[in-house]
């Protein structure tokens, strides 16, 4: 081994040692609360409606949509040589409502804010932490 | 020449007669009880008693008065006539009967029935000069009704509803609040306005059902004004003490707000330095409300901005997000979103919010950032604002994003589009397609997300466009938690045993 090839090959050491490190992303799971936030509202009589893990109220007035984002985690950075999987992917939902009432009328007994229907907008991970393939090495 | 006889001739005699008789009868006509007016009954005289004393019509609906009111104590009603808990159940019950006439499709009957409704809540409100508070009196002992089977169940119209109770007796605390208001500007005196306002603010930690009357009634009203500030304040405490519902304690903080602004109590000057000071509380209401003040100052935003950046607290950032989304002009709601776009890389809902309010600002701002080929997160939300509309405009948006964006997790987020609000012919062609893409059907993350898009075409009941795109999905790498999805949605959607 010449002088050369000791060189070149401290230099890939010394290089590749910063590039094995980077593979590590250093990030960990940050759960993220479900959410559910309300879009403008009718004049209607209030609301009740429930899904697994959520119900939705209103005193008076009729969302016309309520989006509903549910638990997941996104990365964050982390100070140990850990990355996320990605295990699962969950829906994040808006439901649709509409009041329902064949007159303005001054009791609003008989107006409903009735379910309309419910799509699916996205999806999001739920994640778990795991250690860096290298950090188990 | 002819002379008349001396002395005074009999008409002579009579005129002071007939005078002094006239005066007489004017005199007796004067001093003679008048009748009722329209036609009422003597016999009504309690009522009428009453009705002369009482207090002026309410304003708005129930009509205005002709000269500034005379306020008097309220005068008890005779045992006879019905209390006031008994014209509320009556109103329930007509307001019941309604209903089921509305039902019923008897619209004629429904009309009659809602204008009595009218009527006699108007000689509700002309009867009780306290009605407001006899209504937060009623309201106190109320339980909270369970609304989804009080407005669901067929309504029976010989009980009054808890639920029927509560609506009849929040228009009353309503329309007690607008009456005061009328006779506050006539007089220029508050006071009987500001008492009742703050017997709502006392009430409210009582009950879930008195805290959302009192929303119901005071939130983004101009009722709420500085002398009510300890009194807000002091359920934004409780509500740090978890003893009472935030959403509301920062709803009427906010109201406040705008309403300290808005009559001259405080200056927007005045409010953003209160707003500076209090950026960095604790306190979650008084945050909102602080980063709300300064972000509708143009001066400020870019300091609220900056101090979002610096916090990094996604919670913060993102309900700063949907108070631009809900209460910003569009242009500089867009603004503030892309500015958090660092600190909240995805906020859909702020955007679905913004899509409803102004489809073709998000529309202009998704081709914006798809030209530059900025943002990539940002164009999934404008894809999800615009899409999830269902006009005409959000399928282009979608379909356009579909085709062109390079970012696979917008060409993702416009298939969600596309079958949600395409129909099954859009969505299914907006399947394939992604799933010709390498981008999509390589990735397993993406892959999973196409079956939740899938599910979306389950509302419209094609089952050969569930089965050809599900078989092609079974084929590809998916993850085992979206793999058991689809197994058990062509189990419902195909014939027994196909989707195996």
């Amino acid at each position: 081994m010449n002088w050369m090839s000791l060189t070149a090959a401290a230099a890939a050491f010394c290089l590749a040692g910063p590039v094995l490190a980077q593979k590590c992303p250093r990030e960990r799971a940050v759960t993220v609360a479900q959410t559910s936030v309300y879009g403008a509202s009718v004049t209607c009589s209030g609301l009740s409606y429930s899904i697994p893990g959520l119900t939705i109220t209103t005193t008076t007035g009729c969302p016309l949509f309520v989006t509903v984002t549910p638990d997941h985690e996104v990365a964050m950075p982390a100070t140990s040589e850990t990355m996320v999987r990605a295990h699962t992917t969950v829906p994040g939902k808006i439901i649709f409502f509409q009041c329902r009432t064949s007159y303005l009328i001054f009791i609003p007994i008989s107006s409903t804010c009735a379910f309309e229907r419910e799509v699916n907008f996205g999806a999001f991970s739920r994640m778990t932490t795991i250690p860096c393939p290298e950090a188990q090495g | 020449m002819h002379t008349p006889p001396r002395g005074r001739s009999p008409i002579a005699y009579l005129v002071p007669v007939f005078t002094a008789s006239f005066v007489l009868a004017v005199a007796v006509a004067l001093s003679w009880p008048r009748p009722a007016p329209h036609g009422v009954a003597a016999a009504a005289t309690a009522e009428a008693a009453a009705a002369a004393t009482h207090l002026a019509s309410p304003a708005g609906s129930f009509g205005a008065p002709t000269e500034p009111p005379a306020r008097l104590d309220a005068t008890p009603p005779p045992a006879a006539e019905p209390s006031f808990e008994e014209r509320v159940d009556e109103l329930v019950r007509i307001g019941q009967r309604t209903a089921e006439l509305a039902q019923q499709d008897d619209v004629d009957a429904a009309k009659a029935a809602d204008l009595q409704a009218r009527t006699r809540f108007g000689e509700l409100m002309d009867r009780f000069a306290d009605a407001g508070e006899r209504a937060l009196a009623m309201l106190t002992t109320l339980v909270a009704p369970a609304p989804e089977a009080d407005l669901a169940a067929p309504l029976p119209s010989d009980r009054p509803t808890s639920n029927g109770r509560r609506l009849v007796l929040q228009l009353v605390v309503k329309t007690e609040c607008e009456r005061r208001d009328h006779d506050a500007a006539a007089l220029q005196e508050r006071a009987r306005l500001d008492a009742f306002v703050q017997a709502i603010l006392d009430v409210m930690p009582g009950s879930t059902l008195l805290a959302e009357v009192g929303e119901a009634t005071l939130a983004e009203q101009r009722w709420l004004r500085a002398v009510h500030e300890p009194g807000v304040l002091g359920l934004v405490r409780l509500a740090a003490e978890q003893r009472f519902p935030r959403p509301i304690a920062t709803r009427l903080l906010l109201t406040l707000w705008d309403n300290l602004q808005q009559s001259g109590e405080r200056s927007s000057e005045e409010l953003s330095r209160l707003a500076l000071l209090l950026l960095g509380d604790d306190d979650p209401s008084q945050r909102t409300a602080a980063c709300r003040q300064l972000l509708k100052d143009a001066r400020y935003r870019n300091l609220v901005l900056a101090w979002l950046r610096e916090r990094g607290d996604r919670a913060v950032a993102n309900e700063v997000a949907g108070l631009a989304a809900r209460e910003l002009p569009i242009a500089e709601a867009l603004a503030v979103l892309r500015e958090l776009a660092a600190t909240l890389p995805r906020a859909p809902n702020a955007y679905l919010v913004l899509g409803f309010r102004a489809p073709e600002a998000v529309a202009d701002s998704y081709r914006e950032l798809l030209a530059a080929n900025t943002h990539a997160n940002v164009r999934c939300d404008l894809i999800t604002g615009i899409g999830m509309t269902r006009t005409p405009l959000g399928l282009a948006i979608a379909q356009l994003a579909l085709d062109s964006d390079p970012a696979a997790e917008a060409r993702v987020q416009a298939v969600f589009a596309l079958t949600a609000q395409g129909g099954v012919e859009h969505g299914e062609a907006a399947l394939q397609r992604a799933l010709d893409d390498p981008g999509i059907a390589n990735d397993p993350q993406h892959l999973g997300a196409m079956v939740l898009a899938l599910q979306n075409l389950e509302a419209g009941g094609d089952a050969n466009a569930i089965d050809r795109v599900g078989r092609r999905l079974q084929a590809l790498p998916l993850p085992d938690s979206a793999r058991q999805t689809l197994a058990a949605m062509l189990e419902r959607c195909l014939p027994a045993g196909h989707g195996r």
